[in-house]
């Protein structure tokens, strides 16, 4: 337990011992060390944590508070690097767990309903153990949360309403909860109360006002990485959607459709890591070569400049772009009264249209009727 | 016209028993129907009492008549947002009307909306004339389409829902929609949680999208190729079916996927090589002189042969209304039929729904009246303006078809 924070068991046992954050301070030395160690590992974009101790009960006072302090900070992207750091450090302890078990009691803490097959009940497709399964409506919301072709239900092992699955998958489901937990602390509501006490506090609010300082500094160095908001598949532009469709079907996509799907991803907040999942649908996908060219793109090699996405005058020329297409065609991309010049202000804007609309509606549409039609139709 | 055919879906209402037309937890359901003389649609419209819904429906008669998929706290708020949402019954629709069947080009037509442009068939993306893509259709129907629909609801119910997710046949209820198509409705509560977004992921694993070759382990791309066995589980398995079904198939000189002649011959040539892997469960799937591009085009053909060609927004959409058992569908007088599942072979959509047998009447066309079969007999065609004497089952088809009048 206390090697993973995010468990309910250790937030429970966390209350039990009902520490007001601000002690837990003075009751831990060391903890404003690691913080600070965490947070530069999170802003250098490490993924395996080595300031935090495995098996330390530490991690149980410092997780809460990572999360206050990244409220408190008010960064998206400092956030996001950080669900990076700490999803990624937690699935690869998940992925090591030597106990089959462990992880479902893990599974089973998170509301994950997993179970564990006997022997004679695991599946195996060629050399892969596949022990685990979930049932098929426990997993559609977990497929759902990936939105990777890897996750879809339509390439899974499913059998009598069952999912199977291997280790691996679990350790990536869990992974994504912590990344998803992190992630939440943007809605949270500003505790001005424990914020005032924080700035009153002579060890934490100098501690304070150093982060935020670093926080700032770092965040503006990879400004032209953009908002790094959370990547809202339904806002896509027709040309990417056309490149993704292509892709997803197994299609190989010409040279400059990569190049503009792997900018595009980029600049809208992917990871290295995630462009290369869709590259996995490529039929010459070589893991050496791809990442290359990904992390190339990202700057991270060469001349370390970082790329941006074709306009729409070049996607034009390249016959890329599918603002005419019926079928990806999108109100947005051929709207008189906008001109856009480039795919990513044509993504920004639906993506604040539609945050726009949810907050004013409130969510639900209220749409046709049966025969399963729409209202006006002939049936 | 209206009023005689309200007339007659009173006299069924009338005399039916008030208790088939509940749907379940009717209290809970919001409940929808068209009128014979108003446009639009009346919805929001929610019943405590039993009684008090079998007398809305026996004094409108409506020429449809609905009920939501949902259940909600208060179903007769005509906010969306406020009726209080507990769950949605699951629900999958089979249409002819999307399937593209080769009857098509032989019965229905299209007209753009813009030009004027008519075709036979589907209608187009876009017109070809002017590049817009509104279209009027005129769709009719016959055996091959209402055909296609009991295959594609076959394959549903047995192949994925009752297989692949081992939902009980008891638990899977079959409606005849009184149309062109069928229903089915999971009558497991289990089910009514499933958000929007999770219902589309079982949706795209019926409709076989997004799958991926690499993902499911077919690496097509290298001079191997590895491919699946009985074994397997899914549309690893379902690949591997018809994979199997199609070379006995080209063995016996036939070729029902309809594989253009380039990948007959590929099969055809491998015929006794395939069998003999197949049924051995081995792996290997490499083939002397196919190509590994037609090797790819013949499982892309297998996928969407084993596809079902479910209606998906009906599926996804939580707050649809859907058609209620036992009610007329106005536009063709026939009886919305629960079925059971053995009772579906034997069901005849042309016949066994009919509600108002009778003799001969006379019918006035007022446009062209492609042929259409109505118990035993084939009708039609006929031409616009015309007098018949038909019966009157196949009068109130047409007439609710908007073909003519009954007189
Ligand atoms: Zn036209
Ligand atoms: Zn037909």
């Amino acid at each position: 337990m206390c090697r993973y924070p995010f468990l309910e068991a250790a937030k429970e046992w966390m209350r039990k011992q009902d520490i007001s954050p601000l002690d837990a301070f003075y009751e831990h030395d060391g903890m404003l060390e690691i913080i600070r160690g965490l947070f530069d590992e999170a802003l250098s974009n490490v993924e395996v944590s080595t300031v935090l101790k495995h098996d330390n009960e530490e991690i149980l006072f410092i997780y809460p508070w990572l999360k206050i302090l990244l409220s408190f900070l008010d960064m998206p992207k400092v956030v996001y690097k950080m669900a990076n750091l700490l999803s990624k450090h937690f699935g690869s302890k998940l992925d090591e767990e030597k106990y089959p078990h462990d992880l479902v009691n893990i599974c089973h803490d998170q509301g994950l309903k997993v179970h564990l097959l006997d022997d004679g009940n695991t599946l195996q497709i060629r050399t892969v153990l596949l022990p685990f399964r979930m049932y098929f409506t426990d997993f559609l919301p977990v497929a759902v949360s990936f939105k990777s072709p890897a996750w879809k239900l339509v390439n899974r092992v499913i059998k009598n309403g069952y999912v199977y699955l291997k280790k691996h998958d679990l350790a990536r489901i869990l992974e994504e909860r912590v990344k998803q937990e992190i992630i939440e602390v943007m809605d949270w509501e500003q505790n001005q109360e424990l914020l005032d006490r924080i700035m009153a506090d002579p060890l934490i609010k100098p501690f304070f006002k150093e982060l935020k300082a670093k926080c700032k500094e770092k965040v503006k160095q990879f400004k032209q990485w953009d908002d790094n908001i959370p990547v809202n598949t339904a806002a896509f532009p027709p040309c990417i959607n056309a490149i993704l469709e292509k892709n997803m079907n197994g299609q190989n996509l010409a040279h400059s459709e990569r190049l503009f799907l792997t900018y595009f991803m980029l600049t809208i907040g992917q990871s290295v890591d995630e462009v290369l999942e869709l590259f996995k649908q490529q039929p010459d996908y070589n893991e050496k070569i791809a990442r290359y060219q990904v992390e190339f793109a990202a700057g991270m090699h060469g001349k370390k400049t970082k790329y941006k996405p074709h306009n729409c005058a070049k996607l034009a020329s390249l016959n890329m772009c599918m603002k005419d297409h019926p079928k990806f065609t999108n109100k947005e991309c051929t709207n008189p009264r906008f001109e856009f010049k480039n795919p990513l202000t044509i993504y920004r804007r639906i993506v604040r249209y539609q945050e726009y609309t949810q907050r004013m509606e409130g969510g639900t549409g209220e749409t046709g009727e049966g025969d399963g039609k729409k209202e006006n139709a002939k049936d | 016209m209206s009023k005689l055919l309200k007339k007659l879906f009173y006299t069924y209402y009338k005399d039916i028993d008030a208790g088939k037309l509940l749907p379940r937890d009717f209290k809970r359901r919001e409940i929808g129907v068209m009128l014979w003389d108003k446009r639009g649609m009346v919805r929001h419209k929610g019943f405590l009492e039993k009684s008090e819904l079998s007398n809305f429906i026996i004094t409108n008669a409506p020429r449809h008549f609905y009920h939501s998929a949902s259940l909600y706290k208060s179903p007769w708020i005509d906010n969306m947002a406020h009726k209080g949402y507990y769950g949605c019954d699951l629900v999958f629709d089979i249409d002819c009307d999307h399937i593209d069947t080769p009857c098509k080009e032989k019965h229905d037509l299209w007209k753009c909306k813009q030009c004027g442009l008519e075709g036979n068939g589907l209608h187009p993306k876009v017109c070809p004339e002017c590049n817009h893509a509104v279209f009027e259709s005129k769709g009719w129907l016959c055996d091959t389409c209402l055909e296609k629909s009991k295959s594609e609801t076959k394959k549903l119910v047995e192949d994925f829902l009752n297989y692949d997710f081992g939902i009980p046949l008891d638990q899977l209820h079959i409606i005849f929609s009184g149309h062109r198509g069928y229903h089915v409705h999971v009558l497991n509560d289990a089910f009514r949680q499933l958000s929007s977004e999770s219902r589309r992921e079982l949706c795209d694993f019926i409709t076989g999208t997004g799958i991926s070759l690499p993902q499911i382990g077919l690496n097509v791309g290298s001079k191997m190729i590895n491919g699946f066995t009985l074994d397997d589980t899914g549309w690893r398995e379902r690949i591997v079916k018809y994979l199997l079904h199609a070379v006995q198939d080209i063995k016996k000189g036939k070729n029902s996927l309809g594989f253009e002649k380039i990948l007959v011959t590929c099969i055809s040539h491998n015929a006794e090589v395939l069998m003999e892997r197949i049924v051995n469960k081995k792996r290997n799937w490499t083939l002397e002189k196919v190509a590994m591009g037609n090797w790819t085009k013949i499982i892309h053909q297998l996928i969407s042969e084993a596809r079902c060609e479910i209606d998906v927004p009906v599926t996804i959409d939580t707050h649809r209304l859907i058609r209620a058992p036992h009610s007329l569908h106005g536009r063709t007088g026939f009886k919305v039929v629960p079925l059971a599942w053995d009772e579906l072979d034997d069901f005849d959509p042309f016949s066994d729904p009919i509600v108002f047998k009778g003799k001969e009447v006379m019918f006035s066309t007022t446009q062209r009246v492609k042929e259409i079969r109505i118990g035993e007999e084939i009708y039609g065609p006929f031409e616009e303006n015309t007098q018949v004497k038909i019966p009157l089952e196949t009068a109130v088809f047409l007439a609710c078809k908007g073909v003519g009048v009954l007189s």
